[in-house]
């Protein structure tokens, strides 16, 4: 039989049958190299399985959900439920909705924030202030038309 | 849920898909990561990018069974994008861990704490070139096949048989042969 160096990752990780276990190990009985080779590469490995990984300092996921680019996100995932719907009636009523009940596309768009709060279902992934923003931008969106 | 189907919700944009997914892998990613850099500070910013980019691309996955090998591709190339900034700064900072090390007494591993060992195999797996590393990594302690390896390196279950058996040696000679020479 041929040196075994190259047969032996396979050993120590268990992908050897057990016929060829059996030839590496009786090669290894005959053969100094081989023999030094696969000691050493069984205290390799013992070393490896001893050597344990640290835990991340923080959750993982803290870091993610803090730095997850918001481009990414539907709208409705970024919007709060609450804080928009009250954003949105307090937009309504901070421009006077009345003044645009003539201009039906001002309606709509007062209307899209105040549906969009209603489809949201995650109040904790937004601030007041961004909803707000929605709010009085769908507004003043109106306003410029 | 399994890791396909948690991804076909990621790619419509369900994030609670996702905290479960980033949830059930974050102590294996970063644990492969800190294997491969040796730095626990640069291991949790790769595992913040690996993330991020999952999300990013949810929509490219293909549910094949395959997820692992995916995400474990995703971090290996910022492993290799990271290795070389740090090859132009000036590598490994633990090198000098090692040689402290090396006149530590004939038996490798023998009388040493786990903390000991910890530090002479990261030593060790950070002189290996970074493919031989994510191989021997992803096999040893993430006990992924040779096809799932193939996969994430993209490369052939050849190659990666061939990965393993120069890491292994690259291995010996700096835990074994190294410090009795």
């Amino acid at each position: 039989m041929k040196h075994v160096h190259d047969h032996i990752p396979a050993y120590l990780d268990g992908r050897l049958d057990d016929e060829d276990r059996r030839a590496l190990v009786a090669h290894c009985e005959t053969c100094p190299d081989c023999a030094r080779t696969l000691s050493e590469s069984e205290t390799v490995w013992r070393m490896m399985g001893d050597a344990l990984a640290p835990d991340p300092s923080r959750p993982v996921w803290d870091r993610v959900a803090a730095e997850l680019p918001s481009q990414y996100r539907p709208v409705w995932r970024r919007l709060g439920y609450a804080s928009v719907a009250a954003a949105a009636l307090a937009a309504g009523v901070l421009l006077g909705i009345s003044q645009y009940a003539a201009d039906e596309s001002a309606e709509w768009r007062v209307m899209d924030a105040i549906l969009a709060g209603s489809l949201l279902s995650d109040e904790s992934s937004w601030s007041m202030d961004s909803a707000l923003d929605y709010a009085l931008s769908s507004a003043e969106e109106t306003e410029e038309e | 849920m399994n890791d396909d189907e948690l991804m076909t919700l990621v790619a419509t944009g369900e994030e609670a898909a996702f905290r479960l997914l980033v949830e059930r892998w974050e102590t294996r990613v970063y644990a492969f990561l800190w294997r491969m850099t040796g730095s626990r500070e640069d291991a949790e910013d790769l595992a913040q990018d690996t993330f991020i980019k999952v999300y990013a691309n949810a929509r490219r996955y293909q549910p094949t069974g395959r997820f692992q090998s995916w995400l474990f591709r995703i971090a290996g190339n910022l492993v290799r994008s990271w290795a070389r900034r740090r090859k132009i700064v000036g590598w490994i900072r633990y090198d000098s861990d090692l040689h402290d090390q090396s006149s530590a007494g004939p038996a490798p591993d023998a009388g040493l704490t786990s903390d000991e060992t910890s530090r002479l195999v990261q030593a060790a797996l950070a002189e290996l070139p970074v493919r031989q590393r994510q191989a021997l990594v992803m096999r040893k302690y993430h006990e992924m096949s040779q096809r799932e390896i193939a996969a994430a390196l993209d490369t052939t279950e050849g190659a990666v048989e061939s990965l393993l058996i120069r890491a292994l040696a690259g291995m010996r000679t700096s835990l074994v042969s190294k410090r009795e020479g």
